[in-house]
């Protein structure tokens, strides 16, 4: 894979408020990316220094090789697709979408082809002579995105694009989305606060917090071997357990010992082990390797959702069945479903 | 929506007692001769219709209506780049300043600025300690210059409210989209700021058109604008009769005015 777009050593303050430092990542050619953060994490900012809205204080931004840090905006081969869509209110549907192509001067007949081509793959060819506030926020929304592509950029940026729409509508075009970058192979860079977005689009997500990249990998990576607190927490729900490696992927933790898949440790070294909600195996009590009393739950339609207190802790586990509140409940746990990190000590969360 | 449930009826009314009520009385004068105030002598004429067919008063009317979109025109002109400005400074302190700075004079008295100028547009005036000497009075230029000075503020702020509406968001769709900044502003900041225009056109043009005391003051009788020979008949003559007829057509011409900018300014909310 090509690297299409390299941000090298970025940093950005507003006001005294460091919000980059030193920030490198590189995107490569019909990749899928999505920045995936805290609102105030930096993930916008990066966006607006791609696609010319700030500068950056210093460092470079490489597109193709070429450094296109001090070009404006308009000069940069990429488009956006802006958060409240930003579409222009004087103008009907047709004519919004034209406008790229007005500027650049093209003809009326090409003009006339690409605006037709963008419809159709929104579709929404039937809305052509609409004007703006007249349609839904979701055909808005595919307006904003027939606009950005109709100028054919090498780069999509997509600032929390489908933010404001209800959350069937929100499903519906993230599948459109995607499809649409496989089909026109452009690079989209996305960003959003929404993990689960970043999830089930990207082919590469990076989460950041503070400005810095928290880790970057495929969604599967990121889910099922988050490298810290922070990316445990952040993507899904976790269960951190303070615990210590034992050798011979052997862990300890709740003064009991499992098996697990991870080697990286040495022996006797403290860890954080994460357990997904839905990892846990809901088990007679015999069979149990840790049991708990159940104090609270909640019906989330596909399963329930327990609080167990293991020891005085709360833990948080899905399961299928039933069960009553104060119930005592049998737990085990698949090896490979242990997943373990690294304990950093600077961190509190 | 309940305040306007509320509101609405009662602006009704006030309109109705305050405008439409004063101007059927003045519909009905057009037909009628008096003599001043006394209705006693009150008898029906057409004699009216027949007086304003004299050209004195057409002249009037042209130069009512050439004199004020002159002065309009000059407002936006000059109007139009110190709302962009004040729009997009970026310190605060100094907008408010310069805000200030044209809203304080339209807390004196028009009058006594009017008067202002009248002075400096003497041969002899206060200037020409400093070498310097109009001759204006009675001249377009004067009656122009008073109108401009006196109603930029009103061109200025339905200008300067609808630029601070314009999401930056829009701006910045646009550079994304190709558009350098000159087209950035021919292609969305002015079609976005039409409606600032429209209204302040029409705030502009409305007042200087019927304004009375700039004519009296700066033409040196020599031009006759429509506020001033109203004034005279009302005022000086007492023909009610036929200032009333002069006033009704005004208002219609007026009316036909606003109801066509008002079709432009459909948020209506740029009339301060």
């Amino acid at each position: 894979m090509k690297k299409l777009i390299e941000l090298k050593n970025i940093s950005k303050a507003f006001d005294e408020n460091q919000i980059l430092e030193d920030f490198n990542l590189y995107i490569n050619e019909n990749e899928f990316i999505t920045l995936v953060g805290p609102s105030g994490c930096g993930k916008t900012t990066l966006l607006r220094i791609i696609g010319g809205f700030e500068s950056a204080d210093s460092g470079q931004v490489i597109f193709n090789n070429k450094d296109i840090s001090l070009l404006d905006a308009n000069e940069r081969p990429i488009n956006t697709i802006f958060q409240k869509y930003a579409l222009f209110p004087h103008l009907n549907v047709y004519d919004n979408i034209a406008f790229g192509l007005k500027m650049k001067k093209k003809t009326k007949e090409e003009i006339d082809e690409l605006v037709n081509w963008s419809l159709k793959l929104v579709n929404l060819e039937k809305m052509k002579t609409r004007s703006i506030d007249r349609l839904s926020g979701g055909q808005q929304q595919r307006i904003a995105i027939a606009r950005a592509i109709v100028n054919k950029p090498k780069v999509l940026l997509l600032d929390e694009p489908l933010g404001a729409l209800d959350l069937k509508l929100r499903q519906n075009m993230q599948y459109e989305l995607k499809e649409l970058q496989q089909d026109l192979g452009i690079t989209f860079i996305y960003v959003t606060h929404d993990q689960e977005e970043a999830l089930s689009m990207s082919d590469t997500v990076v989460v950041l917090n503070d400005g810095i990249i928290q880790q970057i990998g495929t969604p599967e990576d990121i889910y099922n071997e988050p490298k810290n607190r922070f990316v445990a927490n952040f993507i899904g729900e976790s269960n951190i357990i303070k615990g210590r490696y034992l050798g011979n992927k052997l862990v300890e933790f709740e003064n009991t010992i499992f098996e697990c898949v991870d080697t990286n440790f040495v022996v006797d070294e403290p860890c954080d082990v994460v357990i997904r909600p839905e990892d846990f195996d809901v088990v007679p009590l015999k069979q149990a390797k840790l049991t708990g009393i159940i104090t609270d739950k909640v019906f989330k339609g596909v399963h329930y959702e327990f609080c167990i207190d293991i020891n005085e802790k709360e833990y948080i586990v899905h399961a299928y069945e039933d069960k009553e509140i104060g119930d005592q409940i049998g737990l085990s746990v698949d090896p490979f479903e242990i997943h373990l990190m690294k304990v950093n000590e600077n961190e509190n969360t | 929506m309940k305040t306007r449930n509320i509101s609405l009826p009662l602006y009704l009314i006030w309109l109705f007692v305050l405008v439409f009520i004063p101007f059927l009385i003045m519909l009905f004068l057009s037909f009628t001769k008096t003599r001043g105030l006394d209705f006693s002598h009150l008898v029906f004429s057409l004699d009216n219709f027949k007086d304003i067919l004299d050209p004195i008063y057409f002249d009037a009317y042209v130069n009512s209506i050439v004199l004020s979109a002159i002065a309009s025109l000059l407002c936006l002109l000059i109007g139009y780049p110190v709302a962009y400005i004040l729009t997009n400074l970026k310190s605060n302190k100094l907008k408010n300043i310069l805000l200030a700075m044209f809203i304080l004079p339209m807390w004196s008295n028009m009058l006594l600025r009017i008067i202002g100028w009248e002075i400096l547009f003497n041969p002899h005036s206060i200037l020409n300690s400093i070498g310097i000497s109009f001759d204006l009075i009675g001249s377009p230029l004067a009656i122009i210059i008073g109108m401009v000075s006196t109603y930029l503020p009103l061109m200025i702020f339905p200008i300067y409210t609808s630029l601070n509406k314009l999401e930056s968001s829009l701006l910045e769709a646009s550079y994304d989209l190709g558009a350098s900044k000159f087209q950035t502003f021919k292609s969305v900041i002015l079609p976005l700021s039409l409606p600032g225009i429209y209204s302040g056109l029409t705030m502009t043009f409305l007042p200087s058109a019927t304004n009375f005391a700039l004519p009296e003051r700066l033409s040196g009788g020599n031009i006759n604008l429509l506020g001033n020979i109203i004034n005279s008949n009302f005022g000086k003559s007492f023909n009610y009769g036929f200032g009333s007829l002069l006033s009704v057509i005004l208002i219609s011409v007026i009316f036909v005015l606003v109801f066509f900018i008002n079709r432009k300014d459909k948020d209506g909310d740029l009339l301060l």
